[in-house]
């Protein structure tokens, strides 16, 4: 176990130290001078130089490459140029915000599509499968912005019952001290309770945008794992041994579903906690995705950076985490590992332990 | 067998430690989401209303803040905060004129300065602090405050130094304090632009005590600190809701020595890109004022119930840039085919809306000393065509015109221009770009073709041609990279000209320059124009073109 987790480590710090080199290449080869942007239009040859000085332009590749390995040693991913702040500072007081929305959004879409998905499953090619079919079609293919516009058209311009898309909270609404920097908890424990409802209430749209495009992915890998679980042996043995259709669901069907949905919801939580940069703009969500937006739109070089890092960073850590997950989860990784074999991926669904145990032992 | 049998399923008696903090994680989450949405759904007025009933001022801004420093700010949006929170020794008088209250050129009323002395034909110009201002931060205004804050502009990193060029300051010799509260600038010799240039705001009275407490070796002038904060004798200050990139709350100034003056308990600034949700907003009531509104969502925006319009001739001089180093615009003849063929009323009318006024020539409508009659430019493509086939020896011409998409009145605009040249057998190509990627590439000469604009903060027609004309700012203002010693020279004598009927006279020669060798070819003038709720009142614009908060109010 020891070995596949240094292992497991060792391939996550490589993946980071890879995300690093290309993307300070990626945003140098890049056409474009921050410094003609930063300069503006009053600026004259001289001026433009001492800006170009100011942001280390002027200097080798080589040269920029190291500070920019400093800045991430020292965390403070450089300085935005439009914020005036360090990347590190903003990226951590706009997090929170993305993570509201990614765990709201990510709760709401895992309670309708694995529920849906499950029961699409086991009915499969009956209404409900068909119903849940076209629904994770039609959520996969509208444009998440599209989705934003209209909801934001119906809800807040036509019935009036959702607040202006305008971040977090309304205007002049009594801000809580940041203990978090998310608004959300912040209220909570300072106790501020309409400045908590307001700011649920404006949390409300975006999270169900992202909800819906979310549930999906989440309903599609759902349906398609129950219907693999559902033909398997073990499930039939269950039901010749005369077990009740909720005892199959619950402890055969249900848990090795589990499996594939946990890992489908992770990757959809580490994809939203890198910012929706789409729902973000749209809702003017004061979060990582936005940050992302106006740094792009800038060329604000050390923002695009420390966004891009950040979200690679997400990545591994969270596919690490799945990762040791199996491990914990699945013992033939675990073992298998530690006697030094090929890594094994599992393969859930992994046979029942109903179909282990003898059908006696059930019984008494 | 039994502890298989155990863990595979049998529910033992009572809840275990782990189903009992599941379900409680889930109630207490459960719970306030569910209480929250409750509420959404249950409060449909307040779901919908503007700005929970405070008399506060809630304005969507096009652009976004980047720098907080006065002498160094750049977006439109920086300029507009920046003038809320800090004052400058005298400030322009406003007067009503149609429908708004409009800041006159170059007329002066005392702000830090109680008494000044200020005259073009003069080269002193005398202050005396008023007694009592102090900043935000409580620090008292003195003279010694004068001296720092003009020698800030001077020898600090930004491009005030090149406004107190102009203002022919060049030496901090030049800035002198005459008593505690008197102070004293001297200008290398007497200037017409002198009394519009005092009073803009990238000439900002600032606290020397708290400038040098933030500087640093490397940073002496303390920029890093300014850049994020700011600290005035203004109106406002930065209040508890800032956030870069989206939100940014002024509240009232509890130092103000002017407090009567402010009819409203605070703003908040919104920064929102996208056209259609500033004016979904401002009709929905969920903001009041928005601002850079494209004249198409403008004129979607005429009648709707609860919003006015604001419609004013503005200084906003917009132009088709023509690359004069590269060809075929180095030849003159394109040009001029260019400016005849553009169908210059159509553009005003289909695709601005008509939220736009002509111009003829290198000076916005208005503008001291502008001659219309010397502009020669109407459409037409007969003469168009037989100067472009002069010039191409009758093969076709081809180039890019490129356009920010973040103006979408540029947009429009651009595909009129492509019919157009298209007409004389001018092929052009659009490009749309993002902004940022808009600037770098103009400032860096790339541009064959470009639409942008021009608006002189100071109403002056030498300010106008020395930015836009001068070989000495190609590459930064001069975004044509025009030179012609002829023209030079005319602008050096124009500029500090003190004789009204000579300056008048050069500044005509100029004009007619300008029409001869047509280096942009100006398209019309933007208005200043901006939706805002019914309940609003005291709307302004002052002749840098931008809006004192202050005087806004709500009923």
């Amino acid at each position: 176990m020891r070995r596949y987790f240094i292992r497991r480590l060792g391939l996550a710090v490589l993946t980071l130290a890879g995300i690093v080199v290309l993307v300070f290449m990626l945003t140098h080869i890049l056409p474009g001078n921050p410094a003609l942007v930063a300069a503006g239009n009053y600026a004259n040859a001289h001026a433009l130089r001492v800006i170009e000085r100011q942001m280390g332009l002027n200097r080798s590749l080589a040269a920029q490459f190291g500070s920019y390995l400093g800045n991430i040693v020292h965390g403070s991913l450089g300085t935005s140029y439009t914020t005036g702040n360090t990347v590190a500072h903003d990226l951590f007081t706009r997090l929170p915000a993305t993570a509201e929305l990614a765990v709201v959004s990510t709760i709401l879409a895992t309670i309708i599509g694995v529920p849906l998905g499950v029961a699409a499953g086991l009915r499969a090619g009956g209404v409900t499968d068909w119903a849940g079919r076209t629904g994770a079609v039609i959520g996969t293919s509208i444009p998440i912005y599209w989705l934003g516009i209209v909801l934001i058209v119906i809800c807040y311009a036509v019935l009036h019952i959702a607040p202006a898309p305008t971040g977090e909270v309304n205007a002049f609404a009594a801000m809580p001290p940041s203990y978090t920097h998310s608004l959300i908890l912040d209220s909570l424990i300072s106790g501020n309770w309409p400045t908590f409802f307001d700011a649920l209430r404006h949390l409300a749209l975006p999270a169900i945008t992202l909800g819906i495009v979310e549930t999906a992915p989440i309903l599609k890998i759902t349906r398609s794992a129950t219907l693999e679980v559902a033909g398997c042996d073990y499930v039939r043995t269950a039901r010749a041994y005369g077990l009740s259709r909720w005892e199959i669901l619950k402890n055969d069907v249900l848990r090795n579903v589990a499996t594939k949905v946990l890992t489908a919801v992770g990757i959809v939580f580490g994809f939203l906690l890198g910012g929706s940069i789409l729902v973000e703009r749209i809702y003017d969500w004061p979060g990582i995705g936005l940050y992302a937006w106006n740094a792009v739109t800038t060329t604000d070089y050390d923002a695009i950076q420390g966004y891009i890092l950040l979200v690679g960073l997400v990545y591994v850590l969270l596919n690490l985490a799945v990762d040791l997950l199996y491990a914990v989860a699945d013992p033939r990784i675990r073992f298998g590992s530690a006697g030094g074999g090929p890594r094994r991926r599992p393969r859930p669904p992994w046979p029942g332990r109903r179909v282990i145990s003898p059908p006696w032992a059930e019984r008494h | 067998m039994v502890p298989v049998a155990h863990v595979s399923g049998q529910m033992p008696p009572g809840m275990t430690r782990r189903q009992v903090l599941a379900r409680g994680a889930a109630l207490g989450l459960g719970i306030p989401l569910t209480g929250g949405l409750l509420e959404a759904c249950s409060n449909p007025a307040r779901g919908a209303s503007a700005s929970n009933g405070s008399n506060g001022i809630v304005i969507g801004l096009d652009t976004d803040i980047d720098t907080l420093d006065p002498i160094s700010f750049r977006s439109p949006a920086a300029y507009e905060t920046v003038i809320q929170a800090y004052d400058m020794p005298v400030a322009n008088q406003v007067q009503p004129a149609g429908g708004i209250l409009d800041g006159v050129p170059g007329t002066l009323i005392p702000e830090v300065a109680i008494r000044y002395s200020i005259a073009a034909a003069s080269a002193v110009y005398k202050f005396t602090v008023r007694p009592g201002v102090k900043f935000s931060n409580g620090n008292p205004v003195n003279a010694d405050t004068l001296q720092y804050s003009y020698l800030r502009a001077l020898e600090g990193p930004g491009y005030a130094a090149e406004l107190m060029k102009l203002l022919t300051v060049s030496r901090a010799s030049q800035l002198v304090v005459t008593g505690p509260m008197t102070f004293e600038i001297n200008l290398s010799q007497p200037n017409p632009l002198g009394p519009k240039l005092i009073p803009l705001s990238a000439l900002v009275v600032m606290d020397p005590v708290l400038s040098r407490h933030q500087a640093t070796k490397s940073d002496p002038w303390a920029t890093g600190y300014y850049r994020t904060h700011m600290v005035g004798t203004g109106p406002y200050v930065q209040g508890t809701t800032w956030q870069s990139g989206s939100q940014y709350l002024l509240s009232p100034n509890p130092h103000y020595w002017n407090k009567s003056h402010v009819r409203n308990p605070g703003v908040l600034l919104k920064y929102l890109p996208s056209a259609d949700d500033r004016a979904l907003l401002v009709q929905q009531g969920s903001i009041d004022l928005a601002l850079g509104l494209p004249a198409s969502k403008l004129d979607s925006l005429r009648g709707a119930v609860g919003v006015f319009l604001i419609n004013e001739p503005s200084r906003d001089w917009n132009f088709l840039g023509l690359a004069n180093t590269i060809a075929p615009f180095n030849d003159v003849r394109v040009r001029q085919a260019i400016a005849y063929a553009l169908p210059y009323q159509t553009l005003i009318r289909d695709s601005l809306y008509g939220f736009a006024s002509s111009v003829r020539g290198i000076l916005a409508a208005g503008t001291p000393t502008l001659d219309e009659s010397l502009w020669p430019y109407q459409t037409d493509v007969r003469k168009a065509k037989a100067l472009l086939s002069a010039a191409g020896n009758g093969a076709e011409l081809h180039s890019t015109l490129t356009v920010s998409g973040s103006r979408a009145n540029d947009v429009n605009t651009a595909t009129y221009i492509q019919s157009a040249l298209q007409q004389i057998g001018f092929n052009v190509t659009i490009t749309q770009v993002s902004d940022a990627d808009f600037r770098a590439k103009e400032s860096a000469g790339e541009l064959p073709m470009f639409i942008d604009n021009w608006i002189s903060w100071v109403d002056d027609p030498f300010y106008q041609m020395y930015w836009l004309l001068a070989s000495v700012n190609k590459g930064g203002t001069n975004l044509a990279r025009y030179s012609s010693p002829q023209t030079d020279h005319l602008i050096d004598s124009g500029l500090y000209e003190i004789d009204p009927s000579r300056r008048e006279r050069l500044s005509r020669m100029l004009q007619q320059q300008f029409a001869a060798d047509i280096p942009y070819v100006p398209l019309y003038s933007e208005n200043f124009t901006l939706a805002a709720r019914s309940n609003i009142s005291g709307i302004n614009v002052f002749p840098d073109q931008f809006i004192r908060f202050w005087m806004l109010s709500k009923s």
